[in-house]
């Protein structure tokens, strides 16, 4: 990380008795140059194709990660060597104007939306005290244990965090104001956020641009840490829309009316409450490290599935080396509300069973600091489509997958 | 290179610390300007100020750390001793708090002991560190680390 202020700061505090020099600038940046393959082959069984209503339009090809219907701009693999989807670089900027008041702004190019600058914050703070911040703008989403750095794969130890928990809700950043609390009480510093906001999410799909609304975000997030143990809590709904209705939605809707009138608000996706519950942990002993996490998505549709995902890795610190492990998991734990009968079941049961994720992934890694701001990382992650579902596939695989990924992870 | 230089420098400090701690090296000696009204620090309160916790002395006074240049083996040996952190995971630890919005690290100063004095002497905000034989009556001493 360079800190570009260094000298002449350091002469003003000389001549500035009581007060820091203002303004400070702080420049850092991040970037990761990764690499992914996977072994995927046949195709088990593609996703229903009918002639009444619109789909996804999977193909017979091998599977590539990560489900297209309700995850659109996420991580896709497949057997051909990919170099865009881990890697990016970006920009943090922090102008501090007095002890109150200070700007962030944060851009970067991301491989997976073909290099194209985005402004992942840019939020002005103001500092009551030692305790209290508030900040308005366009914030991270605060959902998983990891979203405040979500982007800086150097402070993780993955290549990626864990799909299964961290692709339920794929949005890194919001419009919106929050609150934030950090203090120490005996011997534990606690923080703790509330925030309200909204963001609109476009994205190309069922052969035309969409977009999802989520408004009235709401939530709330707890820590308590010490050197050995960090715990989270965290509770965060919102309100979406899907807009326009899409020809998929708005032709279920009209099928439903037709056969199956109880179910034509099932597919109403105009102020769908979404929320999620996350729990994580971290625990360090000596040079061990224990963390897993926790999360669980609802929903009053049957077109957002209600799911549980966790995981739990475990390293070890052996210098410069750090080997890990870890196991992840995702549930659908609602397909029966998209399991209807008679003829319309017959229909569409098959296309909404795309909406059923479950999953399993064996992770086993490597991460090598190379210097003090370097890291390279190699991982395997053993993945498994189960419960006759595609997982985060876009269509059935096959066998277990295995993917293979490198990366190489800077801060500056 | 890099990591040939890295340990040597650790394995340096190491030695001067465990093996002969009454000859170069005397101990850490974290300093502020004598006008501050605290007269003492624990190691945890010291670590709190400079991991960005705490902006303030326990008497609510303003507090600014203020860290040695990079290549100086009393911020090693300040860090591992008193924070009882090695380098990477300082970089690790600020790497979190920068990209979260939560702070940056101390400002540095090069040039040393003589350095670090001079402007803690200077302003009363300020906390520092230096090696505890350069320590004189210009400054006073919260805490010292042997």
């Amino acid at each position: 990380m360079k800190n570009i202020k260094h000298a002449a700061l350091i002469l003003g505090l000389v001549y500035l008795p009581t007060s820091m020099a203002f303004p400070e600038y702080h420049l850092s940046g991040y970037l990761s140059a990764a690499g992914a393959v996977s072994d995927a082959g046949q195709v088990w069984a593609p996703i229903l194709n009918t002639s009444t209503l619109p789909t996804n339009a999977a193909s017979e090809t091998a599977p590539t990660f990560v489900n297209t219907l309700t995850h659109p701009e996420i991580e896709t693999y497949n057997s051909k060597p990919d170099f865009q989807q881990d890697s990016l670089v970006g920009l943090h900027g922090d102008l501090t104007f007095n002890d109150q008041f200070s700007m962030s702004v944060e851009v970067a190019a991301k491989g997976e939306n073909n290099w194209e600058l985005d402004t992942e914050l840019a939020y002005l703070k103001y500092q009551l005290n030692d305790n209290w911040f508030a900040r308005a703008g366009r914030l991270r989403v605060p959902v998983f244990m990891y979203s405040e750095n979500i982007e800086v794969g150097y402070d993780h130890v993955w290549i990626r965090l864990p799909l299964e928990v961290y692709a339920l809700d794929p949005h890194t950043n919001y419009s919106g104001a929050d609150v934030n609390y950090k203090g120490i009480i005996g011997g534990q510093t606690l923080g703790a956020q509330l925030y309200y906001g909204s963001l609109d999410d476009n994205f190309s799909g069922f052969y035309q641009a969409q977009t999802l609304r989520y408004r009235q975000m709401i939530g709330a997030n707890f820590t308590v840490s010490n050197d050995f143990v960090k715990l989270r809590a965290g509770y965060n709904e919102a309100n979406l829309s899907w807009v326009p209705a899409s020809g998929f939605a708005q032709a279920l809707q009209a099928y439903a009316t037709a056969l199956q009138p109880t179910a034509v608000s099932d597919f109403d996706f105009n102020g769908t409450k979404v929320a999620y519950t996350d729990l994580g942990a971290i625990f360090n002993y000596a040079n061990l490290q224990l963390q897993g996490e926790w999360i669980k998505q609802d929903s009053n549709s049957a077109g957002v599935a209600v799911q549980k995902a966790w995981y739990s890795t475990l390293s070890y610190r052996l210098g410069d080396v750090t080997p890990y492990i870890g196991y992840s998991a995702l549930k659908t734990t609602d397909k029966n509300r998209r399991n209807y009968s008679g003829t319309f079941g017959t229909n569409v049961n098959q296309i909404l069973a795309a909406i059923n994720q479950d999953q399993e992934t064996y992770t086993a890694g490597l991460r090598y600091d190379i210097a003090q701001n370097t890291a390279i990382k190699f991982q395997v992650d053993n993945i498994k489509a189960v419960h006759n579902t595609a997982g985060l596939f876009n269509v059935y695989p096959n066998n277990d997958v295995r993917l293979y990924s490198a990366t190489i992870d800077i801060v500056y | 290179m890099v990591r040939f230089f890295k340990a040597s420098r650790k394995q340096a400090i190491a030695f001067i610390l465990c093996l002969v701690p009454f000859s170069a090296f005397a101990g850490i000696a974290v300093i502020a300007n004598a006008s501050v009204t605290a007269t003492a620090l624990t190691p945890e309160q010291v670590s709190d100020i400079f991991l960005g916790k705490a902006r303030t002395f326990p008497n609510g006074e303003k507090a600014i750390p203020i860290d040695q240049g990079m290549n100086s083996s009393t911020r090693d040996a300040f860090y591992l001793t008193v924070l009882k952190k090695s380098d990477s995971d300082m970089k690790s630890y600020w790497s979190h708090v920068v990209f979260t919005g939560k702070g940056h690290p101390p400002l540095q100063q090069e040039g040393g002991d003589e350095a670090i004095k001079a402007l803690v002497q200077k302003n009363p905000t300020l906390l520092g560190y230096v090696d505890s034989k350069s320590v004189d009556t210009t400054v006073k001493v919260l805490l010292t680390v042997e």
